[in-house]
């Protein structure tokens, strides 16, 4: 509870100091360092090493620990230096089905000519482990992995970047937000295709679908044919004009269903999104009507995608809400 | 992150290089070290070795280690009692070390172990704050980091780490001299626990036979560095101790005076002996002997304040500090070398200084006995001592037989042969008999000249004497040795024994035969040496405040303030200099800021600003302006810049091509006539 509080209210401060940008080039601002627990040892020994000096009168005890403790104040430079010389910008995220690894893409680049130096730790916010990333090596683009649950359209935590070069005695780190939305696909399970005609008036209506669909035949033109399926070819040949029909054309498109007070109502959009997912394999023409929103009849990816986006952003139900508070 | 997250082990170059850093400090500690924890060492480092080359796949296991901790503990507990707990903790440390270097597999185990390096380091310089020893210790220190940083860094290049390293240390380095220049030398805290091994030089108990020991030891004790001129070679006896207690073997320092000195350690008390007359002023600066007493000419006095702190007289006329000396240390002190050694008045002093054990050098009670009847005044009789050992066919030798029963007697009738101890034991011992009060001196004497004003003593400078009461009033100082070895008086030592030293070691300062090269490169080292210890290892307090009253006047307690403040701004600005961040210069790579360094010389030449064109824009512009010579090399030098910049792919322009052709063209305006309208007649080519 505690901790939950504690959460939120650091989330707060952080959205003031470090406000969302898709780029972002660490300074001042947005960067925090304290010692380690090895940097703090190291003080710790400094200290212990200061009293023998001063016990034994040994002076060169004493130059050394000076020496450790500026070596130690230079190093608290030296590792904001290096760490300021980050520049990071998001490439976006994949949208992705629950339970899959979404995998967050964003760049590394360092502006100045003096490139930074040692491992990078990235982690998202509150996460234990994350991934390392070398800097010497200059690796450019990061992708780091997140894990999905549920569907929806979320936005990404921040991000946590933390170095600890050059001597392991200060840790600098920063938590950024990307301000990136990462939308979760609902989770896909099989069952039969049922399209449904959207309502009574509007089964007459033909449907033509654009784009890759089969080409069957020609046939003359009547009024009232979509002019982009002229055959143009052959009416400049001086034939008279003719339509191209092609093979879907036969049946008129189906509408997916679902109704957002369902009970089950998780299962009914796994269910549906499996079959948008199947519809769109066989490259077939359908629409979505999900409660009060529909998307019109249409194929390919972008529709796909489309229709998924809608099933991820519809609200839950109360009781499942209720159910994840508490888990 | 991870705490706990697992460390490569074949090929991993930090591991590698801490584990060459820890045996670097085993290196350094060899004296320290007992021999099992060196070979579980290279055992160790070998191990790692064989680890990183990917010659030995299985890493120890964790019950391997555990069982030989449990047996390293119990062998480190057996040594303990023999040794001192100083050197037990670093024996300990550096099997800790050992251990964990077989471990190493977890980041928290190269952290600590990084950590037990760092510590061993400064452990070591309790031991040998030399120059020498601060180079080595610095280099092992160097490798430390070194190892820390590849651990932060794996995949920086080895070059780019020593080069950063360097930076960091070397910027480090003002601010680390700068500290201990200003902060506080503060006096010990507590007492530190003494070690048993690092008392060296005299004892407070004398056998005749024992300072031969020290007299083939060259081991350095002590530098005296005087305000004016050295004393004279008779004037140099350095007191050290007073041994009151006769057992008719042995001399030793008095139950009475040890528990005195005990009381007067503890409660910061010193005796206060009036003094007249001239005095030596000198700075003395001891060596780590681990003792207490201080070998000071006659009555002496602490000079400053801070040396006052740090030493008590006591009542025999003996300095001594009040912390074991366990590194170099520098005291001054004033010696008031005409003043009278008074005696107290209680009669209690004079009595024990009769003592004398019943019945075990009769000869010598006899002989005493006889010399009391023949001369009635003390000094008389004292003289005819000295002269008994003058005439009688005495030999200073460091190689005496050895007497076991009735030392005193055998020595002066029968052996005839010794040296300091003998003497001074045997002249005490008689004058005693006589009912003269005596004891005997043990201390230094003599000292090589360093510099002009500067004494070097070594060990085989330990000295005994006599001091007799013949007043009952002051103290009066014989040296029979002196009797039969003048030369060791007026020459030191070094010269009076050469021809006793053939089994010096070779190129010992002890061994005469060596070259007079070695002898002044000996002479050399000692005043490089003598530098650093006056410098580095003998500032303290009170040199600080002469530092300070130097540069500000009269040291009051807000000088003191605005120096200390000024000078941590000063380390505050030092660090701004290093941080700050410099305006990038226009151009980041190499071939830009070459061609902008033209671009300003061609401007300044001509007059004529570039703006916005292009080098071949810009070339064009200019040309006209400059001579042939001058032309042809800007030509040559855009060409390659432009090829550089745009096609850089173009295998044979190279940076290296760019750069001798910026030299050409630098050297060819340099010679350029100066003046803006410069006309040419060629026009230009291309």
């Amino acid at each position: 509870m505690i901790a939950r509080l504690r959460n939120r209210l650091l989330l707060r401060w952080l959205a003031n100091r470090i406000p969302g940008k898709r780029r972002h080039q660490l300074d001042v601002q947005s960067i925090f360092i304290l010692p380690t627990f090895f940097g703090s040892c190291f003080f710790v020994l400094c200290l212990c090493m200061f009293i023998l000096g001063t016990n034994y009168q040994n002076n060169m005890l004493l130059l050394l620990t000076y020496f450790f403790i500026a070596l130690g104040l230079i190093n608290l430079f030296v590792s904001y230096h290096n760490f300021a010389r980050i520049q990071l910008q998001a490439k976006g995220v994949n949208p992705v089905y629950a339970g899959d690894n979404a995998t967050f893409q964003f760049q590394l680049t360092a502006p100045h000519h003096q490139k930074p130096s040692g491992e990078l730790h990235v982690q998202w916010w509150g996460h234990d482990n994350g991934i390392t990333v070398d800097l010497d090596e200059s690796p450019g683009n990061i992708s780091l992995p997140r894990f999905t649950y549920r569907r929806g359209i979320f936005s990404l935590p921040r991000v946590t970047f933390a170095s600890e070069y050059p001597l392991g005695l200060f840790r600098c780190w920063t938590h950024l937000d990307f301000t990136q939305p990462l939308t979760v696909y609902p989770k896909l399970s099989s069952a039969g295709i049922a399209l449904r005609p959207l309502d009574a008036e509007d089964t007459t209506a033909t449907f033509h679908a654009p784009g890759h669909d089969d080409f069957q035949s020609l046939k003359s033109y009547h009024p009232g044919d979509p002019v982009q399926r002229i055959a143009w070819k052959s009416v400049a040949k001086g034939g008279p004009p003719v339509v191209k029909v092609f093979s879907e054309q036969a049946g008129s498109a189906g509408y997916l269903m679902l109704d957002t007070n369902s009970a089950t109502l998780e299962e009914d959009i796994s269910s549906v999104a499996y079959q948008i997912v199947s519809l769109s394999q066989q490259n077939l023409c359908f629409g979505l009507k999900a409660g009060q929103q529909i998307v019109p009849a249409s194929a390919g990816d972008a529709h796909r995608h489309q229709c998924l986006a809608l099933l991820a952003a519809l609200p839950e139900t109360q009781s499942k809400r209720n159910e994840h508070e508490q888990a | 992150m991870n705490k706990h997250s697992r460390l490569p082990v074949a090929g991993h170059r930090a591991s590698l290089i801490m584990s060459v850093a820890v045996g670097g400090i085993s290196l350094t500690l060899t004296e320290q070290l007992m021999a099992w924890v060196m070979i579980l060492l290279v055992c160790a480092v070998t191990v790692r070795f064989m680890l990183y080359k990917g010659l030995y796949k299985h890493a120890p296991g964790t019950r391997t280690i555990n069982l030989l901790a449990v047996l390293a503990s119990v062998a480190l507990a057996w040594f303990a009692i023999g040794q001192g707990i100083l050197i037990t903790m670093i024996n300990l440390l550096v099997v800790g070390c050992a251990l964990k270097l077989l471990l190493l597999n977890r980041r928290r185990d190269f952290l600590q172990l990084a950590a037990c390096c760092l510590f061993l380091v400064g452990c070591a310089f309790i031991f040998s704050q030399s120059l020498f020893s601060t180079v080595l210790y610095s280099l092992v220190l160097f490798v430390i980091l070194l190892a820390i940083q590849l651990f932060f860094a794996p995949q920086l290049g080895f070059k780019r780490h020593l080069k950063r390293l360097l930076k960091m240390s070397l910027q480090a380095l003002p601010v680390a001299v700068l500290l201990f220049l200003i902060l506080p030398h503060l006096p010990p805290f507590w007492g530190m626990p003494q070690d048993k091994s690092t008392g060296t030089g005299l004892s407070e108990k004398m056998t005749p036979g024992d300072i031969a020991k020290l007299t083939r030891s060259t081991d350095h004790v002590f530098t005296a560095t005087f305000d004016g001129d050295v004393p004279d070679p008779e004037q140099r006896y350095w007191r050290a101790m007073v041994l009151e207690e006769f057992d008719g073997k042995s001399w030793q320092v008095s139950e009475y005076r040890k528990q005195r000195q005990q009381v007067m350690t503890y409660t910061r008390q010193s005796y206060r002996p009036a003094v007249t007359g001239p005095a030596f002023s000198y700075q003395m600066l001891t060596e780590a002997t681990g003792n207490q007493w201080l070998p000071v000419i006659d009555i002496a006095l602490p000079g400053t304040f801070a040396s006052t702190e740090k030493v008590f007289s006591a009542n025999d006329y003996t300095l001594r500090t009040r912390q074991p000396m366990l590194s170099k240390q520098a005291f001054d002190i004033s010696s008031f070398y005409q003043a009278s050694l008074r005696v107290p008045a209680n009669g209690l002093e004079l009595n024990s200084n009769l003592q004398l054990p019943q019945q075990t050098n009769p000869r010598a009670a006899a002989w005493a006995q006889q010399l009391r009847q023949q001369h009635q005044s003390n000094r008389a009789l004292a003289q005819a001592v000295m002269t008994y050992f003058a005439s009688q066919g005495f030999s200073y030798t460091l190689e005496p037989p050895v007497m076991p029963d009735a030392p005193v007697d055998t020595f002066l009738f029968d052996a005839r042969q010794g040296f300091c101890s003998h003497y001074a034991s045997a002249m005490t011992f008689v004058l005693r008999s006589a009912g003269i009060p005596a004891r005997i001196v043990s201390g230094y004497q003599g000292g090589q000249n360093l510099t002009d004003n500067a004494l070097s003593i070594y060990q085989y400078d330990a000295h005994a004497w006599v001091e007799a009461s013949l007043d009952n009033q002051s103290w009066t100082r014989f040296d029979p040795t002196a009797m039969v070895a003048m030369s060791r008086l007026q020459y030191g030592f070094m010269q009076a024994m050469s021809e006793q030293q053939h089994d010096a070691p070779l190129f010992s300062r002890a061994n005469p035969a060596n070259s007079t090269l070695l002898n002044s490169i000996f002479h050399v080292l000692d005043s490089v040496n003598y530098q650093w210890n006056r410098w580095v290892l003998g500032f303290d307090a009170s040199t600080q405040e002469d530092m300070v009253s130097n540069i500000m006047g009269k040291a009051t307690g807000t000088r003191m303030t605005i120096f200390m403040l000024s000078t941590l701004l000063f380390i505050a600005g030092l660090l701004a200099f290093y941080f700050v961040p410099r305006p990038v210069k226009k151009g980041s790579n190499e071939a830009e800021r070459l061609y902008y360094d033209i671009q300003k010389r061609l401007e300044k030449l001509t007059g004529l600003p570039r703006n916005h064109l292009g080098p071949s824009g810009y070339l064009t512009l200019v040309g006209p302006r400059i001579n042939s010579s001058a032309r042809i090399a800007l030509e040559r030098f855009t060409q390659t810049f432009e090829a550089l910049q745009y096609q850089p792919h173009q295998k044979h322009y190279s940076i290296s091509v760019l750069r001798s052709q910026h030299r050409a063209l630098v050297k060819a305006l340099r010679k350029h006539p100066r003046g803006r309208h410069q006309a040419t007649t060629s026009p230009i080519p291309g």
